[in-house]
């Protein structure tokens, strides 16, 4: 029969050659230790960041987007892709893609810009607004220290596409504006080397910033989330004036702009809604500005939403063609007339869409091959 | 007394098992948010039995009872509204740690008045550790009666409301007989609470209805209504119709994607395949397809109630065969089913309980292995989109679940895409190039859009196959009965979404260094108890500790594994718990009648033999005998556990008047707290079973030196 004392200094023991041989503990306990959150040692870029602004009191006032982040030394902006450190501010995503594929540019959507033609389409992590649909949050809501990246310069991106014969470059899926110096490089890059390319974003960048960057652009494809500031506050972590205002700017430039509204169900898909919509774009853009009305599939912070019933897609539909917009496409719905694109002069199918593909084109040049009008775009 | 505390048994189990169906329904819970919400629930009931023991606080159990009644179907009524009335959107996906916030806040109320009625039920005689004991002995044939009834009652008679709501009125009802000794009182008073259950129910309906119209507005809502398994709603806006289960989406009509989806990839492969074994809901536009197609199909799903509502809304097809089986009790031969199948879809939806992971395992691929035919093929749709990106989260989920497939089936493939498909078989039907498998699809009776060359062509393009076999190749981790990962690895995925959560959840799944804190939670109380002069009595509390600790998580654990193996059958459970309420009444009892001085030393080494018996047997149990095998082995565990706590009562309260009469009773759920949270949720994928039985094996064999040491 042991002691009480004897029996607890045992115990002690016990635990103190279980601490000493701590090799032998994370393997028992095995499970999930190959599982990193956070990889530190990862190595990010650390190339200037453009449009900031040092404070007299110590840190930094980030432009390149309206939210302006006030960023104090070794933190971080809003997008968790810049960063201040000792009041110099850095990106630390350029040159590192974490999202690398080829894909048909009607995917983007962009459908008056080369059809049937295919582009190379990168992304960084991080993004300046999370909204909570987000189809690429895992991406777009991370840092770079999360995502799997790829070295690739502007150089390499270029060259890329001129061995695959890849017409154009997009900077897609998360925001390109938190990415704004390699997207700048690159599109420049590109333009010297024939290489087009296309930024698909939510509009929310400050105007300087899009001014310089809007001459080495072919297209922009701007996601218009909803007609209401509630909406961008709520839902989208936003605003939405100065995403209008860019709209109209990108209008004024010339560059080709096409604009998508994601239709989530009781969000932002009412008729009232889809009429401003309408008519503001007729307005301040003009009525052969294309329209795409997406469907809402379960994503991020929304999955227990269901997706976005046909019948409301095609309510926007009419409804932007009654107020007298001439391009509106509906996506994602099985061989609906409304993938197509209608020449609006004598009605007759210009592109025939089926998903991807596209089973007729009737355009010479940019003419309606039937009447001959001119349909807007570049083709 | 003894009817007291046989009510308190009764409301407790019931309002534990409503408040957590509620809650899990509302807040969309996963294995963790359930240990979580349990464990609110645990520490409530444990702090309640503290607080009320007190020697100076004494309250008439009536009055508790008064409280509860209300207290219940009320906070019925809060959980399904919380969602709403915390700031989130209709269908806004609520963080992990937001919910289990929730959860225990709610918890708080029943929990914490559960607690309370066991000493105050307890302080109505002078004698102490015999009252304790009554109460615990009747407190447990209370929850034996009451966890049947919740079982067989709830969701095929009454809905929880209802079941709250009765179960609130009939503990008012007798408390308030008890309280009165005159006859004439009594009887109107009996009358009057079953006039209140009889005429009061069938007023509820359209008071929920209105309350799921507030809910699920600006959805019209078709149908919603309890199941055994949780909660459904039918949902219908602008045509579509939505079936809701647990506050997500399960499936949607018409969704031709989804259906096109799981489908049509198949018949690339296997042309000429006719039979087909569904495993879900296949009313929501698989039936329809299958159906144009001309292929036979065959859906197996548990929730019986559930089609005769789909029914009313929705008009699945003729040739459509329903099941209401779960897959690993389903019979093909028996049920006049063709006996194999050409193709076996397998959507249990994501992993994120084990109920779901246990279909990712070698043993579940073994089984549906032996439906399929010769040539067969399985396809495995999982909801992780690999389309332009996988995640570090997907790798590990994909790879390991391609790990589990690759077990089992010497060919596999997979499909990239917004939804990634698995797909496996034992012949070389992958070795396709493109083309034949768009000429394949092509050539179908039906013309399929969305899994067509229009968007095949990008979906299955090199680079993305390429990414994705890479994804999958990542790790070799396995996801078995005996160390099931994937729950952990979807609470990863899904923790990724919120900033909170991500770190929370990360450092509790990811850090297997957390998990000491039960060893050295079970040490520190065992030092602190042992170490004292007065240890012959203070280590009772360790006693306590032990016995809820031990009982519950050998509890959890034969659910676990008899859930894994044989399907989460709900009669079955429902005789489980049965037979573990009625081991610790019968513990309870046998050691108050033996009056044995070691009783403890026995309950101790039963309890040690038990968890080492249980590891050498678990797998080797024939199908056969699994059910008998479970039910004996919880009926033993509890007798123990019972006959545990009657010796540590005998130990600690001795002849004590003035003293603590929740103590005990509040360590013993204090320690059960610490096993629901722990042992099957946190350390069974870190560890494993076999470790975590030796783990509970090695507590027991503690206590048992303890008590050598502490004479």
């Amino acid at each position: 029969m042991i002691s009480r004392r004897s029996f607890i200094r045992c115990i002690g023991c016990g635990a103190a050659v279980a601490a000493s041989q701590s090799d032998l503990l994370p393997e028992f306990l095995g499970g999930v230790q190959n599982v990193m959150a956070f990889d530190y040692t990862k190595e990010l870029s650390s190339v200037e960041a453009r449009y900031y602004k040092k404070q007299p009191g110590g840190g930094i006032e980030c432009g390149i987007c309206p939210r302006h982040c006030f960023v104090t030394d070794l933190e971080r902006g809003y997008c968790g892709a810049r960063e201040n450190r000792g009041d110099t501010y850095y990106t630390l995503v350029y040159g590192l893609s974490c999202a690398l594929n080829i894909d048909p540019i009607e995917k983007k959507p962009l459908y008056h810009f080369y059809p049937r033609t295919t582009a190379l389409s990168i992304a960084t992590a991080g993004c300046n607004v999370n909204c909570k649909f987000c189809q690429n949050w895992e991406i777009s809501q991370m840092r770079p220290e999360q995502t799997d990246n790829l070295d690739l310069s502007p150089r390499a991106l270029v060259d890329m596409c001129r061995q695959r014969r890849v017409p154009t470059i997009a900077y897609t899926y998360s925001e390109p504006v938190i990415f704004y110096e390699y997207m700048y490089d690159t599109a420049e890059l590109g333009h010297q080397h024939g290489v087009k390319s296309v930024m698909i974003t939510g509009g929310y960048i400050e105007q300087q910033p899009l001014t310089d960057l809007l001459p080495h652009l072919d297209a922009i494809k701007v996601d218009l989330k909803s007609m209401r500031e509630d909406y961008y506050r709520d839902v989208v972590g936003g605003e939405l004036k100065p995403v209008l205002d860019r709209l109209i700017e990108i209008k004024k430039a010339g560059c080709w702009l096409e604009l998508v509204y994601l239709v989530v169900p009781t969000l932002n898909d009412t008729e009232a809604e889809f009429t401003e919509l309408a008519r503001w774009v007729k307005a301040n853009l003009g009525t052969d500005t294309p329209v795409h009305f997406s469907r809402f599939f379960p994503q991020y912070l929304l999955k227990n939403l269901p997706p976005t019933p046909q019948r409301t897609l095609e309510t926007a539909h009419e409804i932007c063609v009654a107020e007298g917009l001439q391009y509106v496409y509906l996506g994602n719905l099985r061989g609906h007339r409304t993938e197509s694109t209608y020449c609006p002069g004598c009605g007759k199918i210009l592109i025939g869409r089926r998903g991807y593909n596209i089973f007729q084109y009737d355009l010479n040049g940019d003419l309606c091959k039937h009447c001959g009008k001119e349909i807007p775009g570049h083709f | 007394m003894k009817t007291r505390a046989f009510l308190l048994g009764f409301y407790s189990i019931g309002g534990q098992v409503l408040l957590l169906r509620e809650l899990v329904a509302s807040l969309n819970g996963d294995e963790l948010f359930i240990s979580t919400a349990l464990f609110g629930w645990l520490l409530a009931v444990a702090v309640g039995a503290y607080i009320g023991g007190k020697p100076n606080i004494r309250t008439e159990p009536v009055v508790l009872f008064a409280i509860g009644a209300l207290v219940l179907p009320a906070t019925i009524l809060l959980i399904r509204i919380s969602p709403g009335a915390t700031g989130y959107l209709v269908g806004e996906v609520i963080p992990f740690v937001k919910a289990a916030l929730i959860s225990m806040v709610l918890m708080l109320p029943v929990g914490f008045l559960s607690g309370w009625l066991f000493p105050s039920i307890a302080s109505d005689e002078a004698r102490v550790r015999g009252s304790i004991i009554d109460v615990y002995l009747f407190e447990g044939i209370g929850a034996f009666a009451g966890g049947l009834a919740i079982l067989f009652f709830v969701g095929s008679f009454v809905s929880a409301m209802q079941a709250a709501i009765a179960i609130g009125i009939a503990v008012l009802t007798v408390s308030l007989v008890l309280f009165s000794s005159r006859w004439f009182v009594r009887i109107p008073l009996a009358v009057a609470g079953a006039a209140l259950i009889w005429f009061g129910l069938p007023l509820t309906p359209p008071v929920e209805e209105s309350l799921s119209d507030f809910r699920y507005e600006p959805f019209v809502v078709e149908a919603s209504f309890d199941t055994h398994y949780g909660r459904q709603a039918i949902l219908s806006r602008e045509g579509d119709v939505i079936l809701h289960t647990d506050n997500t989406v399960e499936a949607v009509y018409p969704d031709l994607n989804n259906a096109e989806d799981l489908i049509i990839p198949p018949l690339a492969y296997c042309p000429g395949a006719e039979n087909i074994l569904y495993v879900g809901r296949a009313e929501f536009g698989v039936s329809q397809l299958a159906d144009s197609l001309g292929l036979t199909l065959v859906a197996v799903d548990l929730r019986a109630e559930l089609s005769r509502a789909v029914d009313e809304v929705l008009n699945p097809s003729q040739r459509l065969k329903r099941v209401h089986r779960d897959l690993f009790t389903y019979d093909a031969s028996s049920s006049g089913e063709p006996g194999n199948f050409d193709v076996v879809i397998l959507n249990p939806g994501s992993p994120d309980s084990y109920r779901a992971s246990r279909f990712y395992t070698p043993f579940a691929m073994r089984l549906v292995r032996s439906l399929l035919n010769p040539g067969g093929i399985l396809l495995i749709p999982t909801s992780y989109d690999t389309d332009r990106y996988v995640g570090v989260e997907e790798q590990r989920l994909l790879s390991t679940i391609m790990n589990v497939v690759r077990k089992e089936f010497a060919f596999t493939d997979a499909w990239p895409g917004n939804r990634t498909l698995i797909l496996a078989s034992d012949s070389s039907l992958f070795y396709i190039p493109y083309d034949t498998i768009a000429a394949r699809i092509d050539s179908l009776p039906y013309r399929p859009y969305f899994v067509s060359d229009s968007y095949l062509v990008d979906r299955l393009s090199i680079l993305k196959k390429e990414r994705l076999y890479d994804a999958m190749n990542r790790l070799e981790d396995i996801n078995s009965i005996e160390k099931p990962l994937l729950p952990h690895y979807q609470a990863l995925l899904r923790a990724k979404a919120d900033a909170v959560d991500s770190t929370v959840i990360t450092q509790v799944v990811t850090r297997p260094w957390y998990s000491l804190v039960v060893p050295a939670i079970v040490v520190l109380l065992f030092l602190g108890t042992i170490g004292s002069r007065r240890s012959r009595g203070r280590f009772a509390l360790f006693l306590f500790f032990v016995a809820g600790f031990i009982s519950l998580s050998l509890e959890l654990i034969s659910f676990y594994v008899y859930q894994a193996s044989s399907g989460s059958l709900y009669t079955e459970i429902a005789v489980l718990i049965g037979a573990f309420m009625l081991g610790l009444a019968v513990g309870t009892y046998l050691a108050l009648r033996l009056e044995r001085n070691d009783t403890a030393h026995i309950a101790l080494f039963v309890l040690f033999v038990l968890a080492i018996v249980f590891l050498i047997t678990y797998a080797i149990v024939p199908a056969w005998l699994t059910i008998f095998y479970h039910t004996l082995f919880l009926l033993l565990a509890a007798t123990a556990t019972g006959a545990l706590f009657v010796a540590a009562t005998r130990r600690y309260y001795g002849e004590q008047s003035m003293v603590n009469r929740g103590l005990g009773y509040a360590l013993e759920i204090a320690g059960s707290s610490i096993g629901a949270l722990f042992s099957t949720t946190v350390l069974l994928p870190m560890i494993g079973l076999a470790w975590l039985l030796i783990g509970i094996a090695a507590v027991a064999g503690l206590a048992y030196a303890g008590l050598l040491i502490a004479r």
